[in-house]
Parts: structure tokens; sequence; C-alpha cells
């Protein structure tokens, strides 16, 4: 397969990934500051700017932190290439370079939403029916291309590229969450949990799907270190780093077959699976604590990517078996007169 | 009562002087077109507006589209479709078939011809100015021999009918002729949308152009089970569905210039398994942007050193560079010579009247008739920069004429053509109504190493929207229909 197109191919898993998991963040942190008493001297949109490495670009435009803003900045702007709008765009656009590649069921979807994205609703709009339709909307057509995909699509090269980017994407944002919510950790690791920040982790929970899961698994009671446990370590739960990790490795060992063995990326990713052990999350947490041990766990999903990069989409680098990335000198013809 | 669609249709076309291609002059159908006749008058109006509906939303959530330069946001359009396929009897196609198929082996002569000897320039058959002074003649082709000496592997003709309903070829399209794709998936919405029409006639099939275009394309390269590739300029490319049809159609891989690179006078693409050889080259991208070091430097939609592997003979491009040479619109008026130079035959399918806006006589009297003429510069292409005098305003003519003479070799002029009407779907508010429109007919032919040439039975019938023009560019508000060419049973003519 090209390296372009398996590199669109992870990226479309990443964009659709990414519009989901913004709306989820929107859906919570909403429903957060419609309880607004209770969080009066608690800012509410921040964090989703922080989570989404928006600032600069944020502030590029805005002045002031209020709801109509961060809506428009990360749901509905055209500039903004991180919005919903543009990553359902440039999804749209990476599958318009490999039509031949996908099922003809998928472009129909991800098209149908494009063509409505072209005229998009205003923000008073989105606003105006609570938000939540919208929001879910994207949720359902974000889940829905996913279900498209793996019930349609044949599994081969492209599918295993689709699949990376996606639990590429839901890893790191999970981790994300993880880092922003980090004070609420650091306050009282195991105590007893106050209200505010009792609802505080429920709407975490709820940003990643992950309430009901909890409940049930744990019932009612929140703990903190239970809360971890299940996004981070336990492989069960489809949302929690461990599972994605998981999942990038089936995706890697099935590549294995386009003949390109590379030892160094197998490695990288045992040892990010390593991270996300019970043990070894709970170790880190007590040692330097939730904020720079999701900063660990980002780093060593970073050091993945770039090998996958090298790997696969930039094929005139080569992992030598010291492990040392060399690029290739080739040179060019000369001009022939 | 309302008057049925066919009888208003009869009405407006028996009124016109152009030739209709369903319509006789005396309001009744043509014989090959009754059962369509029939058809319609089935339908009513609301149906009709309805299977509209239906084709357009296939078109549509299929994303057969193109894009729009002129429109600032790059809006795709959808080629708008007219569900009334257009009819080519048996007996006119085989004038068709063989006048594009005698063209095309013509020209592949005289470009051969152009980039070895140039007898025919000796011989005065074109002018040695013209080709010399042609922006598209391409210095590194000179002396090259190509696989089977053809340069043209993919050839569009386009194609109109005058008054009497006799065809004239208006211009032919040697570099990389578009609309192939528009021409297959028609007949798919077709067949879906109308398959009571379809069942009536005996239509010959085009859904296999991929194949017979994969067989002319290995058939070129001297290696057994050749890799081919289509390059695209890019996914922001007017033709860009086109390109990634071809390419899956064929179950070869689209590339674009980044996916390319030359080693040692070899072509290979990037792949995750590591670099790829490619034997055969299907481009669809202009002659300037081919290879950086050779043609325009900034170009990013080639690859460094594609030429020199292509001069190597270790890849096969097709269509062959430096074809522009043989489609210039001025050389165009000598194509009835070259054919008759180069076959020793009598041209099949006449030129229009053309002016060379470079002879002074020819100038002068096109100076004089500016209004009753179509101008057209020689070096561009799709139907921009064009004038027709008569549906231009005083100042857009006063304009034209400046142009001609600061550059009067830049253009050519046509005395206004009638071309033929067809009736077409009209949409207005809910409803619509049938009316003629003008068409014209793009076939496509192939030649391969062998220098056989085949054309599809078929073409792209594209139809001018708007009533009464002229201009049937998809990028000037054009629209498609169907071509339907006929099996000999079933040929009422």
């Amino acid at each position: 397969m090209l390296s372009r197109t398996a590199q669109s191919m992870y990226r479309l898993g990443r964009h659709i990934e990414h519009a989901e998991n913004i709306t989820r963040l929107l859906d919570v942190t909403h429903r957060m500051s419609l309880e607004s008493t209770l969080y009066s001297d608690v800012d509410v949109w921040s964090p989703l700017i922080a989570v989404t490495r928006s600032e600069e670009a944020y502030l590029a435009q805005y002045d002031s932190l209020e709801q109509a803003h961060v809506y428009s900045f990360l749901l509905l702007s055209q500039d903004y290439s991180g919005s919903v709008l543009s990553a359902l765009r440039a999804a749209r656009e990476e599958a318009r370079t490999m039509r031949e590649r996908i099922s003809e069921e998928m472009w129909a979807h991800l098209n149908g939403m494009y063509l409505e994205m072209q005229r998009p609703p205003t923000v008073s709009q989105v606003l105006a029916q609570g938000s939540a339709a919208f929001n879910t909307r994207i949720q359902i057509f974000c889940n829905a291309f996913h279900g498209l995909t793996d019930n349609t699509m044949v599994r081969a090269v492209s599918w295993n590229f689709l699949r990376l980017g996606r639990f590429y994407e839901r890893a790191v944002m999970t981790c994300r969450i993880l880092e922003v919510k980090h004070h609420l950790l650091d306050a009282g690791p195991t105590g007893t949990v106050a209200a505010l920040d009792l609802h505080q982790w429920e709407a975490l929970l709820r940003s990643v799907s992950g309430y009901e899961a909890y409940r049930r698994l744990y019932r009612a009671r929140i703990v903190p270190s239970r809360v971890m446990e299940l996004l981070v370590c336990d492989d069960r739960f489809p949302r929690s780093v461990h599972y994605c990790l998981w999942q990038m490795q089936v995706a890697l060992e099935n590549l294995l077959t386009e003949g390109k063995n590379n030892p160094v990326l197998a490695a990288l990713m045992r040892q990010a699976l390593k991270l996300v052990q019970q043990e070894a999350v709970r170790d880190g947490i007590l040692h330097q604590g939730l904020a720079a041990e999701m900063g660990t766990l980002q780093a060593a999903l970073q050091a993945v990517a770039d090998c996958i990069h090298e790997t696969y989409f930039d094929v005139l680098t080569v992992v030598a078996a010291d492990g040392v990335a060399r690029k290739i000198a080739m040179q060019q013809p000369q001009q022939q007169q | 009562m309302k008057p049925s669609l066919s009888n208003m249709l009869s009405q407006q076309v028996a009124s016109s002087s152009f030739f209709d291609e369903m319509i006789a002059t005396d309001g009744s159908p043509r014989p090959a077109y009754r059962e369509v006749f029939r058809f319609l008058d089935e339908l009513n109006g609301l149906q009709f507006t309805e299977l509209q509906h239906l084709a357009d939303m296939s078109l549509y959530t299929q994303g057969i589209t193109f894009t729009v330069y002129s429109d600032a946001r790059g809006t795709e359009k959808i080629f708008p479709f007219d569900l009334i396929p257009r009819l080519i009897t048996h007996l006119e196609w085989q004038t068709v078939e063989q006048g594009v198929s005698q063209r095309m082996r013509a020209l592949n002569a005289f470009l051969h011809d152009i980039y070895h000897d140039q007898k025919g320039l000796k011989d005065g058959v074109v002018p040695t100015r013209l080709i010399q002074g042609s922006a598209h003649y391409c210095r590194e082709m000179t002396g090259l021999d190509v696989p089977g000496n053809v340069y043209v592997h993919i050839g569009g003709i386009d194609l109109i009918r005058d008054q009497d309903g006799a065809f004239l070829v208006l211009e032919d399209n040697l570099r990389n002729p578009s609309g192939v794709a528009y021409l297959v998936e028609n007949r798919a919405v077709m067949a879906r949308v109308t398959p009571e029409l379809m069942h009536r006639y005996r239509v010959r099939p085009v859904h296999h152009y991929p194949q017979l275009l994969f067989d002319k394309l290995a058939g070129l390269s001297t290696v057994a089970d050749p890799t081919i590739a289509v390059l695209t300029p890019g996914v922001y490319n007017s033709a860009y569905f086109e390109h990634s049809f071809l390419a899956s159609q064929m179950g070869v891989e689209l590339v674009e210039g980044q996916d390319l690179l030359v080693d040692n006078d070899v072509l290979y693409m990037k792949t995750t398994g590591g670099l790829k050889r490619i034997d055969v080259l299907y481009r669809r991208v202009d002659d300037d942007f081919l290879d950086p070091l050779v043609f325009r430097q900034d170009s990013m939609l080639g690859v460094a050193g594609l030429v020199g592997a292509y001069r190597a003979g270790n890849v096969v491009i097709a269509n062959a560079m430096g074809n522009g040479v043989a489609d210039d619109k001025a050389v165009y008026a000598y194509v009835p010579d070259i054919i008759r130079y180069y076959l020793g035959e009598e041209p099949i399918l006449p030129n229009v009247p053309t002016y060379l806006c470079a002879r002074k006589e020819q100038r002068e009297k096109v100076l004089d008739h500016l209004s009753e003429m179509v101008v057209k510069p020689t070096d561009a292409s799709g139907g921009y920069g064009l004038l027709v005098g008569s549906h231009a305003s005083k100042q857009e003519l006063a304009v034209f004429r400046e142009r001609i003479l600061a550059r009067p070799d830049d253009y050519i002029a046509q005395p206004i053509q009638q071309l033929s009407t067809h009736p077409t779907f009209i949409r207005d508010g809910d409803g619509g109504q049938l009316a003629p429109r003008h068409v014209d007919l793009r076939p496509f032919a192939m030649c391969g190493a062998g220098g056989e040439v085949t054309v599809l039975p078929g073409g792209l019938t594209r139809v001018a929207l708007t009533e009464g023009s002229l201009v049937v560019n998809s990028s000037q508000g054009g629209g498609s229909k169907d071509t339907w060419v006929l099996y000999p049973e079933g040929d009422h003519a």
C-alpha cells in the first residue's frame, strides 16, 4: 500500500475519534456549567482548551473564556484545525483521496455529513437546542462510522491503519483528560471525596462514557483510585488507555504481513503496555503525581506514533538493529542538457 | 387537460432552425427515438422531476463531483446530469468510429514525424513556424522512440452536428482528455433510474472502459506483469473524481508526485513495504508539471527525474509528452491535410471552417464579422477565455478585438456553429419542462502499442443548459447526458 494512503487511513481514524472526543468533552462541561452555583469558583471552560492543546489558537481569536466562544471555537471554527467541523471535513478529504480503499457505505456516510456541514448551524442554534442534540448527533455519526468500518471493511492493511489511528487518538485523549483533572487527585489521593469533587469525577467518567461502566463494576461510591483503574488499566473498558494500546498492538501485529518487521516498534509498544499495568500506574502516581504520570504515558505513546511514522509513512527512513533511525540519502539525477 | 410533454416539445423544436437529435422538422420523433418519445409521454412532469431528483441524489451521495476553479471556496459540484438519453444509431456510429480512428492514426503519425524527421514540415503540410513557436513543443521528445510509435494513447475528439445532421470535428484532445468516468457513471445512473426505458433498446455497453484501458496500458510495457499507476495532481484537481475512478476500476495505485521517487533512472512509488517500481505511468498531470528538472521548477505535482527515466526506457508514460503540439487550435485547421499526407486517405469527419487570425486576410474577415464568430485562444483549454460573438457585449467584443490585434497568432475563429439540439429537462421550481438545448459529443479512443485504435461505443454528450448557449463545458455550466450507441438490430433508421 502507498505510504500516503496508509497515513491517510491512520489520519482518518484519528479525525473521527477526535471529533467524537471534543463533543463528549463539551457535553460534560456544559452539564457542569449548568450547575454553576456549585462551581461558581471553578472555571469549567479553561480545562477544555488545555485538553485540546489549543490555548494559543483560542487566545488569538477570543479574549475571554465563555461558553459561546468555546463552543464556536471547538465545535464550529473553520479556521482552527482541531474543531469538530474541521475534523469532519478533514476526515472526508482524507477519505476522498482513497475512496477505492474504503467501502461505499463508509464513503456515503462521511460524504453525507460533509454535505450537511456545508451549512453548519450557528453557535446560537446549537446552544438553543441545549447543545446536547448536536453533540449527540456527532457522537452517533462517529460511532456509526466505526460500526460501518468494522462491518464492511476487509480486515486488511487499510483496516489496521484506520484502527491504529482511532485507538492512538483515543488513548492520548484519555491521558489528557486525566492530566487536566490532576488537581482532584493531588488534593486528596485516597480520602473521601467532597461534593464538588464528586461531581467533577462523575463528569470525568461521563466524558469517556465511563459512568455506567464504573457503577456496574464498583457501584455508586466514587473512589479516585478506582476511576484511574478503569480509565487507564482496565483492558475490558473500550476507552481505557490499556484497551487502546492493546488494540494498537493487535493492529501492528496484523501489519507484519506487510513485509516490514520493525523490532523497535514492537519493543516500544510492549514498553507502553507495561506502563498501564495497575501497579505501575499506582506507583507512578504515588511518586510523581498524576499529571507527570500521564505525561510519561503520553511520551510513550508519542514514541510509538513516531516509530509508526518512520516504519510505514516515511519509507526512506530505515531503522537499524541498534534502534537508531537513519535517513537514506537519495541522489537526485543531474539535469541533462 | 395539460398538453403532454412530448407535444410541447414537438412545437418548440418545429419552430427552430437547428438540427434536433430527437425531433424531425415535421415535429415527429426520429425513428430511433420513438420509444424515448413514448416513454416521455407515459410519464407526467411530476414523475419526471422525481426521477431527475433520484439521479441527482445518486450522483451527490456518491460524490461524483468536479471542482470549480473560479469558485473561491473550491466548491465541488455535481456535473449536472440529464435523464433523456442521446441516441446514436449503428449507421451514424460507423462514421464516427471510423472518422475518430482515422484522426487518431493520422495525428499519431504526425507526432512521430514532428519528433523525428519532420518530413511533413519540409513538405509544407503544416507551417514550421506553427510547430516551432508552439508552447507545447517538447524538446525532450526529439529523436526519442516511444513504444509502438504511439504518442496519443487516449484521445477525446469533440464532435458537433451541423444543420443537416452531419458530424464535424470541433476539437482534438490529445493530452489529458477527461470525462470518461462521467460517461461510465452516467450509464450506471440510467440503469438504476430508468431501467424500463433501457429495456426497450439494445444499447452497446461502456462499463468495460477501465479494462480496455488497463489492457492498452499493460501492452505498452515489455515487462510481463507491469506495475501501472495513475498519476493525479491531487484531490483539488477538477477531474480528481475521474482519476480516482480509473485507478480503482483498474485496480492500480492512484499516486501523487509526493508518492514518487526516481533513482538511477528508475521510477518508484513509496509504499508501506518499501519502494516499488512503476513500469507504466498513466499520468493526468500536464507536461509542464511532470518533472521540475525539465519543466516548471516550482512544480510539486510531478517528480524530479521522471523524464530521465522515460528517456532511459525504464518507464512508459501515457500520453506521451509534447502532444499539445498536435491538438493546438491553430494546428487543428491543418488536420485534414495531415490525414491526406500521412495516411493517403480523405478525411471521414470534416473540420468546421476555421480562420487563422495570424493570416491577414482571414483576420480581417474575423474582425469584420466578430459578432458572428467564436474566437478561441490557441493555447488554452476548458472554455476559459472564449468569445461567443453573438452573446458578447459591445465591451467584450472591443476587448477581444484588441487582443486579436495584439497577438494574432494566439487566436483562431470559427463561424458560430449551429450545434444540434437535444430535448433536455429544464428545472423550473418544483417541476420542470422539456426544452431543446445544444449538445456536442466527445467519443474516447485508445491506441495500443500495435497502433490499433479502439473507440469506446459511446461518448460524453455534453449539453449547454442555458437557453441558446453554445458553451457546453462543465466549467461553464454545462451538463451531460448518457449516450446510447445502438446495436445494428433495433436500428430504425
